[in-house]
């Protein structure tokens, strides 16, 4: 680790009052480049399907609830690619911050300043030792590319800080999530090679309540030198992998079989996240996540949710 | 006009409004090949080609100003509806793989390839040239 580089994110989030008054001071003062409006367009990459939602314009109220259910595309747009970086993080000071593992074993947010001293000058090395939270070693040879549906991801990828064996910077991913990772962070590294600027750089696993594998992360960068000019993006990539279900708890996983439902024009009975516009199996654990005032129970066609815009669970499939 | 574009793997060329690449060794070869010629491109282009050409043209029409022998370099809007004014179309391809929200709208398989180089970049390990003519 680089320790005359890393500081602490705790602290930076114990300093929370000075920073939530500033974040508000600035929200009322509409300093609309760096902080948005509370209007949050959250856009899938397809032409085809978009969703709009509303959520405060923050780090730390972004939740997995934001975010439209996974269809085809491994990512979607949030807040119309403007990452959730203050006033206050604009600097051109390397840095690098993990936060602590926390009582669960799992990774928070990961934040760097990318500019040439932080990038490797060593080969790659072993990060086998490391076991993420939820960290199962299964393979899906016919399914997946490579075999292992999980890989050690790096949250701050080893060609943006040149982190090998880092406990605070690897989860449990997806070889799908881990693949579509690579062009954000290739176009990060690409950038300050060229131009030797600095890039913010922040990824957040996003978990819901206590499962030990995050529904994805949170990749936001920023070019420091010319103020987004280069580099902006704000996206959030699904840990899924197509053709297989993903029991998010613990990390267990089995293919997932065609559905014999999404053929049917029997009527069943599914719950409904209003605001996700997810429908899921009455027994599906994800029900349990849904807070009352977004749930409903609702008798019917599997086609019809699909026609009012919703999309079915990644975990029970209904 | 002989148009300059770049792509990554997927034929993308922006993400969110931004060029997805650029390399200074790429860009000093393209001032080199186009010496005196007129280069057009458009004001985005500008910002960060303009002052390494000698004889950079900027117009919001680029595409369209550009004469048969001139340059043009298009990284933010659409080439198809230009595509009869190109002579030749010299495609950089980065070799790597970036997030795309434009993609570079011509099917180069209906194109003659008739040169293909590839060179070492500054922030890049491998660019193809790629130069096609109708």
């Amino acid at each position: 680790m680089r320790t005359s580089l890393k500081r602490s994110i705790q602290s930076r989030l114990k300093g929370g009052l000075i920073l939530a008054f500033s974040v508000i001071l600035a929200l009322l003062t509409s300093c609309e480049a760096l902080l948005p409006t509370t209007t949050t367009t959250v856009t899938t990459t397809t032409t085809t399907t978009s969703h709009t939602t509303t959520i405060k314009p923050s780090l730390e109220t972004f939740s997995y609830d934001d975010v439209p259910a996974y269809s085809s595309s491994p990512y979607v747009i949030i807040n119309d690619n403007e990452p959730f970086f203050t006033k206050e993080d604009l600097t051109t000071e390397a840095f690098e911050e993990y936060s602590d593992l926390d009582s669960l074993g799992r990774c928070g947010t990961a934040f760097a300043n990318i500019c040439i001293e932080l990038m490797p000058t060593a080969p790659r090395e072993e990060i086998y030792m490391v076991r993420p939270s939820g960290w199962q070693a299964i393979s899906y040879p016919d399914l997946v590319d490579g075999g292992s549906l999980y890989n050690r991801s790096h949250l701050i990828a080893f060609q943006l800080a040149g982190e090998n064996a880092n406990k605070y910077n690897l989860i449990t991913g997806t070889r799908y999530m881990n693949t579509n990772m690579i062009p954000f962070e290739n176009m990060v590294a690409d950038m300050v090679k060229d131009s030797k600027i600095h890039v913010l750089y922040r990824v957040t696993p996003i978990f819901v309540d206590k499962e030990l594998i995050c529904r994805g992360v949170l990749m936001e960068a920023m070019s420091v030198e010319d103020k987004g000019e280069s580099i902006l993006y704000n996206v959030f990539l699904y840990n899924v992998q197509p053709g297989i279900i993903i029991d998010y708890s613990n990390g267990n996983s089995r293919r997932a079989e065609p559905s014999h439902t999404q053929t049917s024009s029997e009527q069943r009975t599914y719950i409904l996240n209003v605001k996700s516009k997810r429908f899921h199996d009455p027994s599906c654990p994800g029900v349990a996540d849904i807070s009352e005032k977004n749930k409903k129970e609702y008798v019917g066609y599997r086609e019809d949710l699909i026609t009012m815009g919703y999309s079915p669970c990644q975990t029970c499939n209904p | 006009m002989k148009l300059i574009v770049m792509v990554d793997d997927n034929m993308g060329m922006m993400f969110n409004r931004r060029r997805q690449s650029h390399d200074l060794i790429l860009t000093e070869r393209l001032s080199e090949m186009a010496g005196d010629t007129p280069v057009w491109m458009n004001s985005y282009t500008a910002l960060y080609y303009q002052i390494h050409f000698r004889n950079a043209a900027v117009s919001v029409h680029f595409m369209e100003d550009a004469g048969t022998d001139d340059y043009a370099i298009c990284e933010n809007e659409s080439v198809a509806k230009y595509v009869d004014r190109v002579d030749q179309l010299y495609v950089y391809k980065w070799n790597r793989e970036y997030p795309s929200t434009l993609k570079l709208d011509i099917d180069l398989s209906e194109w003659k390839l008739i040169s293909s180089t590839d060179f070492a970049g500054s922030s890049h390990e491998n660019i193809t040239e790629e130069i096609y003519t109708k």
